[in-house]
């Protein structure tokens, strides 16, 4: 919305553009009027709509055409002052005044106009019949009012509509013709719908309603008011009202309501709430607060998102068996512009029998999301209308900034939910299926994985002396001449080799000595496919003395090829060592090998 | 006699404080009570009046009178879709702001005065003027039931007839100027408080007022507004008739001071079982008491002028 507003009169000499404007700020009606007043600025605490407005006069008398065409340009809103005496004045509206605003404005902004009818003093019948056809030829005029500078009468009304022209327009809501809200206004309404819905019934019932009423207007909805709505909304609509509940046809009939009445200020107060701008998108500031997110720091998810986003699972899980159906996801995200998850989440995250994501996979996958993306999080969350529903300054406010790790391993303790870990290793040597066995995926289920929806991270919850946390694998391409700053930097290295392949230990040995000897980040030699025959490997020492040499916990087995789900102790250790990396590496060592 | 030393004036023998000026003496002499604060508290369910919203945007609870509304000829905004009227009629200036909504006592209180026809005023002055007189009759009642030992209050307070009684009688049981600057009542200032206070405060207060009642009396003669205008909550009926009010108090009839007190008190021991009942315009209840304090006290008066004769008739035989 605009922050201030920018009125010019204009019209033919002698209609009264002087008096209007002396009228309305000294509360009188001024006997002798110079030619043009100077350009006024009322306060926005003295305006209806609290917004600063200035009026700017014109006289043909002593402005030059120039001056005019300037002050057109530079108007947001242009009342076009007629008498409703003078035929010939109303005559010039069409004649002379559209068409010069018209070719002065430009085709993409165009600037709103009211057609003013002074001296409805002088007359007894009114001279809407004549105007009201302009109106409806000319589209950029959003109000006709007629007035009385000399009996005082609608002069404030005038400049309201003056500062609602600006403020709240038609045009992107409705259109006169068809007698009906635009589509892109509908498509705003549907998803405010859709976001006020909070338990996904299709009705607004009277919960919802009084919600969706302090939202908007800070005002609670009295139980008269409540029927009221639904009285008026059954007696015009047969599907307006179902089980006592507002259908998204009802809501629409009643902003149409609003809109036909003249007061389409409400549809543009809720538009608005919800993040809508004026060209009825969802404004940049809503969907992208600001985030501060300082160097080796982490973002996550706080309480109050989770339960958000559990309530939004809940909300869509139709059928209660925690896991979200194709046809489930999409009525979630129905409520976005595009859909966010491709089938490759459904293998970054834990799923059910039939590969649906399952309840504990959303919310690994959102915490994903705010792990590696935040401002793409931040974007999500504004689509599901987090910041109204609970009811928070902003997406932001459901973010936490984690302190920088620097400070975690000074001062020994992490507040930390979610770890890294970064798994390098050569092609073939078994990668993939270390992460997906950490979703519970065995070898043969993960032969069934299509390569177009493979991904490159899994994300699932552990628990280290009992508290949950999030761990999330990475895969890294196996080509450690292009390895980035973000392949470097987790909480923990894991190293895979294929155990029956005498070659794959090189490549464990060779990233570790380049990137990760002299680091803090802890390392773990996972040895893999520890189901087939373990051959010797190819290198200077064996992986167990490699281990030993560099302080490093000895190779751990692992195989995904188990009759039920992999184990997953390997994935705890992982954690725990990500959470307490100072912890004396030999007592990792030795505990690692009692364990084994 | 020459005193050798400077004679300091007594305003400027004490750098400040309360010793410094005639008016700070007295006042530190009275044992006056720190005047009651009114309290103010937020009514739950109520909208908080945000001094940025807009007044005038039409919300969900609106759609009863927004579908009625077939009004606004002088005006006509391009999305409206209602047929044209084809008589014109002037419209109320205040029609923008009808929304019904929400309870502002703000705008409640303009549309009545622009609503209000000016033969209204005078009947609620009347109306004000007599449930304050009943007001301070129940006053005097509690402190006369509650203190049979005090000093003698003059009867300036005391008569029936002369409604110009403007100044309260509050002071004396709580001694609490009311803020005298009645704050445009835009909460609802509870009338409980105040009747709370003035029960549970009576019995301490009274016995030590009563003797500088009379000195303070005086000094609340110019109080500006009664406590009515603190108890209209909702509308502004009673400011203009509470302004001429005050005019008609300049002109008070003052009685006579040497009236025993003591008279008075016998007969209005009865009204201490009256109690003002809470609800103060529930006329129907007040005007039966008026009735019965208005005979006592003008029962009382009858007596204290007999009194007066046998006064004189006294100081004659001296």
């Amino acid at each position: 919305m605009r922050k201030d507003v920018r009125i010019l009169l204009v019209g033919e000499p002698k209609v009264g553009k002087t008096s209007l404007i002396m009228s309305l700020v000294s509360e009188e009606f001024p006997d002798v009027v110079p030619y043009r007043v100077e350009e006024i600025t009322i306060p926005a605490d003295v305006t209806p709509e609290r917004v600063p407005t200035h009026i700017v006069d014109y006289s043909e008398a002593e402005q030059t055409d120039e001056q005019l065409f300037q002050e057109i340009s530079k108007a947001n809103v242009i009342c076009i002052v007629y008498a409703v005496n003078n035929k010939k004045s109303i005559e010039k509206v069409t004649n002379h005044w559209i068409p010069l605003i018209t070719e002065n404005t430009d085709k993409d902004s165009r600037v709103p106009l009211i057609l003013v009818g002074n001296k409805s003093d002088l007359v007894e019948h009114s001279s809407m019949e004549t105007i009201l056809p302009i109106m409806n030829q000319y589209s950029e005029v959003e109000t006709c009012v007629e007035c009385s500078a000399k009996n005082l009468k609608n002069i404030s009304e005038l400049f309201y509509y003056a500062q609602k022209a600006v403020l709240h327009p038609t045009g992107p809501l409705y259109c006169p013709e068809k007698k009906d809200m635009k589509p892109l206004c509908v498509k705003a309404l549907t998803r405010i719908f859709k976001v006020s819905d909070l338990d996904n019934d299709g009705i607004l019932n009277d919960n919802e309603l009084n919600f969706f009423q302090r939202a908007c207007f800070n005002s609670p909805l009295e139980p008269q008011a409540l029927e009221d709505v639904k009285n008026v909304v059954r007696k015009n609509l047969i599907d307006g009202v179902h089980y006592n509940g507002l259908t998204l046809k009802g809501f629409l009939f009643l902003h149409t309501l609003f809109i036909q009445r003249g007061r389409h200020e409400t549809t543009w107060t809720v538009l608005r709430r919800f993040g809508y701008d004026d060209d009825l998108e969802l404004n940049q500031d809503y969907l992208f607060p600001p985030l501060k997110l300082p160097p080796d720091c982490t973002t996550e998810l706080n309480h109050n998102a989770y339960l958000f986003l559990q309530s939004v699972f809940d909300k869509h899980d139709k059928d209660r068996d925690c896991a979200m159906s194709p046809d489930e996801l999409r009525d979630l995200f129905d409520v976005f512009p595009y859909m966010p998850w491709g089938p490759d989440v459904n293998n970054t995250v834990c799923s059910n029998e039939q590969g649906w994501i399952t309840y504990q996979g959303f919310l690994s996958q959102w915490t994903l999301t705010t792990y590696l993306d935040v401002q793409r999080c931040l974007e999500y969350l504004g689509y599901l209308g987090y910041s109204i529903i609970a009811e928070q300054e902003s997406q932001a406010a459901g973010i936490t900034v984690t302190r920088a790790k620097k400070i975690d391993l000074q001062k020994k303790q992490t507040q930390r939910n979610v770890f890294r870990c970064n798994v390098f290793g050569d092609m073939g040597s078994g990668k993939s299926g270390f992460l997906q066995a950490f979703l519970g995926r065995n070898l043969v289920r993960q032969k069934m994985i299509k390569e177009e929806h493979r991904s490159y991270y899994a994300i699932s919850t552990t628990y280290v002396y009992g508290q949950e946390k999030y761990l999330l694998l990475h895969e890294v391409f196996p080509d450690f001449d292009y390895l980035t700053d973000a392949d470097m930097a987790c909480d923990i290295v894991c190293l895979v080799y294929d155990v029956s392949n005498p070659y794959s230990f090189e490549y464990c040995a060779k990233v570790f000595k380049q990137y990760f000897m002299d680091s803090k980040t802890p390392c773990m030699m996972i040895a893999a496919k520890s189901d087939l025959p373990e051959v010797k490997q190819m290198y200077g020492c064996s992986p167990l003395e490699f281990c030993r040499k560099h302080k490093m916990p000895p190779p751990q087995s692992f195989t995904c090829n188990t009759a039920a789900e992999p184990n997953r102790e390997i994935y705890t250790k992982l954690t725990t060592m990500a959470m307490y990396p100072y912890v004396c590496r030999h007592f990792i060592c030795v505990k690692a090998c009692r364990l084994n | 006699m020459e005193t050798e030393t400077e004679m300091i004036p007594i305003w400027q023998n004490k750098p400040h404080g309360a010793a410094r000026s005639v008016v700070r003496r007295i006042g530190s002499t009275l044992p006056l009570k720190p005047p009651q604060r009114a309290c103010f508290q937020e009514l739950p369910g109520l909208p908080s009046l945000r001094p940025f919203d807009s007044p005038s945007v039409p919300t969900l609870a609106d759609i009863a009178w927004i579908v009625a509304d077939e009004e606004e000829t002088y005006a006509r905004v391009r999305s409206d879709s209602r047929p044209l009227k084809h008589e014109w009629r002037p419209t109320p200036l205040l029609v923008l702001h009808r929304n019904s909504s929400v309870p502002n006592f703000r705008r409640e209180g303009k549309r009545m005065e622009g609503l209000k026809k000016p033969g209204m005023t005078a009947l609620n002055r009347t109306t004000a003027l007599q449930e304050e007189l009943s007001r301070l009759r129940a006053q005097i009642a509690k402190i006369v039931a509650n203190d049979s030992d005090s000093n003698p209050l003059t009867p300036e307070l005391l008569s029936p007839d002369d409604t110009s009684m403007g100044f309260s009688m509050a002071p004396f049981e709580t001694t609490s100027f009311q803020p005298a600057t009645a704050t445009p009542a835009s909460f609802v200032i509870s009338d409980v408080t105040e009747e709370e206070e003035e029960e549970e405060e009576d019995e301490e207060l009274v016995e030590e007022d009563e003797k500088d009642v009379v000195s303070v009396v005086s000094e609340l003669l110019p109080d500006p507004l009664p406590p009515a205008s603190m108890t209209a909550s909702a509308t502004f009926d009673l400011d203009r008739p509470s302004m001429d009010f005050r005019e008609a108090e300049e002109d008070t009839v003052s009685l006579s001071k040497s009236t025993s007190f003591a008279d008075v008190m016998d007969i209005l021991k009865d009204m201490n079982k009256m109690k003002m009942s809470k609800d103060r315009y529930n006329r129907g209840c007040t005007s039966l008491r008026e009735e019965d304090s208005a005979t006592l006290i003008s029962e009382a008066l009858r007596k204290k002028f007999v009194l007066k004769e046998e006064d004189s008739v006294a100081v004659k035989r001296k």
